[in-house]
């Protein structure tokens, strides 16, 4: 079930929430378990034989998690536990989605021969149950989660709003909300928060990313020999469809848990304001990010630093750092978290490039900071630090740009073929599409421009970039009321306005929630379904 | 020690990892609004940490560090346990 589904909106939404609260009223223990059925029909929907998938990997990590608390006192035991748990996990997530494509390279490598080694369908939100579930089982062994009831260890990995595609939950920020009594009481104010986020989540989806979709697709479907407006045209919608798509996503599943008194940590924090890829970074995929960082980054990198602290190495500074303890200490392991964050989008050759170029990127970030030049004692004039910051941000936007190419394409030589197309690489025929605003315009005059068909698309790019950059994102609407558990990394917008329970909020939000219900189709999947 | 003097004292490594000499942090300052602390410099400042307080931390305790103050009273605790 999509949350811009009919289905999902009409019948499974209202039905969900008004049980749950007429159970919560009765008996705790009740509405818990119905929130634990309804999550479970709600991913059953798609493909109701992945239940017993997910109902595997449930009671394995539940188990393991179990097994590890108790032999908590012995290291050796808790830890030979630990690594089983995470090879079984890794395991599954590697058969369902990554061996075929590896036997596919191995085929064409010509490595092995004879038949096609079938189809593996790989299950919906594999990769993100997995994760949560590997997230909990380090916790455990680490002391970081704490057992508390196999019920409330179902609802917190099964959840519907996070099931599918996230946040990344940790088991420490979700259990204590599961256990208190108010979560099961109905609270007016977290319902209709939650439902004015959900609004907005959904505009975002329905009636931002799936129009800009198809300019975005009709690129990526033939990425060779376009011409470069064409290209460029392609790219930035499709950076912008992304960004609407995956936004608008986790904002309704932030809006429906809070409906239902939860509380999740945030995914976005307006990341296309950043002015670095270091920030570009902590604002995207901010769960994601937090979940490599924590860990597969601080223990490598905690690990390397002892190790030349054992040395008598002194700590990295600002200006007495050598090229070679950068590499040591910096390059590398953020080059192996960032490629393996690659590859957990996906299986193919591109999401390792994906890795390795934002890798690059960050490193190429933190030499600047290291080597490059200090910041002036003297501040700089309005004007220049003005732009400065423009400066910072197109590159910082146009290096994301370039790198979701990679995300996107059908495989790594489209991939370079489009970057071939950006740079002029590509002759291209004469456009299709409609005649643009301004061509028309132009064309009034006599003036014929070729490519300014495109004219339509570059304006919606433009306008969007701007709402991006002057609005202010769902955290800051929200603030007062506390919409994540996430720390707000923006500065106050340029228009800067919050969300209140008044009339004019109300009506503006039923304007866009008719016009959501209007666009919705259900047919237009989330491009993060898919990891 | 104190917490003033913890706090003193880590306020001087920051100064040094971040590189910025007039840096000013109390116990509810975090890393998000000190220019500079990132996840590698959150790496350089645990390690100065540990060097001049001569401790050791284990990764799970970093975790769930909320701010300053957090990060002062997990320090206090190491240096008690010392004793």
């Amino acid at each position: 079930m999509l949350f811009n589904s009919v289905t999902f909106l009409v019948f499974f939404l209202p039905l969900s929430l008004l049980i749950y609260y007429l159970l919560g009223h009765l008996q705790m223990s009740a509405a818990k378990l119905w929130l634990v059925a309804v999550s479970f029909l709600f991913y059953g929907w798609w493909n109701p034989q992945f239940l017993i998938l997910l109902i595997i990997s449930i009671l394995f990590n539940y188990t393991f998690g179990y097994l590890i608390q108790i032999f908590k006192e012995r290291r050796r035991i808790s830890t030979f536990l630990l690594v089983i748990g995470l090879i079984a996990n890794l395991g599954a997530l590697f058969y369902y989605k990554y061996l075929l494509t590896l036997m596919d390279w191995f085929h064409f490598l010509g490595l092995t021969h004879g038949q096609s080694w079938g189809s593996i369908v790989l299950p919906l939100g594999i990769s993100f149950f997995t994760f949560t579930q590997i997230g909990f089982l380090i916790d455990v062994q680490s002391g970081n989660a704490e057992e508390r009831g196999f019920l409330e260890y179902v609802l917190f990995v099964t959840f519907f709003p996070h099931l599918i595609a996230g946040p990344i939950l940790h088991h420490r920020e979700i259990m204590p909300q599961f256990v208190k009594k108010e979560t099961y009481l109905i609270n007016w104010n977290n319902v209709i928060v939650g439902i004015s986020i959900f609004i907005l989540g959904l505009g975002k989806k329905v009636l931002i990313a799936d129009q800009i979709a198809p300019v975005a697709n009709d690129i990526f479907k033939h990425t060779a020999d376009k011409h470069a407006v064409e290209a460029w045209t392609g790219v930035l919608c499709y950076s912008l469809q992304l960004y609407f798509d995956f936004a608008g996503y986790s904002e309704m599943a932030l809006g429906l848990a809070r409906m239902f008194n939860v509380t999740f940590p945030a995914n976005f924090d307006s990341p296309f304001k950043s002015k670095s890829i270091i920030d570009f970074w902590n604002r995207w995929h901010i769960s994601l990010t937090r979940y490599f960082t924590l860990y597969l980054y601080n223990p490598l990198s905690l690990g390397i630093m002892r190790r030349r602290t054992a040395k008598g190495l002194p700590p990295l500074r600002a200006g007495e750092t050598t090229w070679k303890d950068f590499f040591i200490v910096l390059a590398l392991p953020t080059s192996y978290t960032m490629i393996l964050m690659g590859i957990w989008h996906g299986a193919g050759f591109q999401f390792f490039l994906f890795g390795l170029l934002n890798a690059v990127y960050l490193c190429v970030n933190h030499a600047w900071r290291l080597f490059g030049p200090k910041a002036p004692k003297i501040p700089f004039s309005r004007l220049r630090s003005w732009f400065e910051g423009v400066w910072r941000w197109a590159l910082t936007y146009l290096s994301v740009v370039i790198a979701l190419i990679f995300f996107r394409a059908k495989s790594t030589p489209d991939a370079f073929s489009l970057i071939g197309s950006l740079f002029g690489g590509g002759t291209g025929d004469s456009p299709g599409g409609n005649q643009g605003v301004v061509e028309a315009i132009l064309d009034y005059f006599g003036v014929a421009v070729p490519y300014w068909n495109y004219s339509n698309s570059l304006i919606t790019v433009g306008v969007l970039l701007i709402f991006i950059l002057v609005l202010p994102n769902v955290l800051q609407l929200f603030e007062k009321e506390e919409s994540s558990l996430t720390k707000i990394r923006s500065t106050p917008a340029f228009f800067s306005f919050e969300w209140r329970p008044n009339i004019l909020w109300g009506f503006f939000l039923a304007v866009l929630a008719l016009a959501d219900l209007l666009m919705v189709t259900g047919t237009t999947e989330f491009l993060y379904f898919k990891l | 020690m104190n917490r003033s003097e913890i706090l003193e004292r880590l306020q001087k490594i920051l100064r040094q990892v971040v590189g910025d000499d007039q840096l000013v942090i109390n116990n509810n300052t975090t890393a998000d609004e000190v220019t500079g602390w990132d996840s590698f410099n959150h790496i350089n400042l645990i390690m100065g940490v540990e060097m001049e307080f001569s401790i050791r931390f284990n990764v799970a305790e970093l975790e769930n560090l909320k701010n300053v103050g957090g990060f002062v009273a997990l320090i206090e605790k190491h240096l008690s346990n010392k004793k």
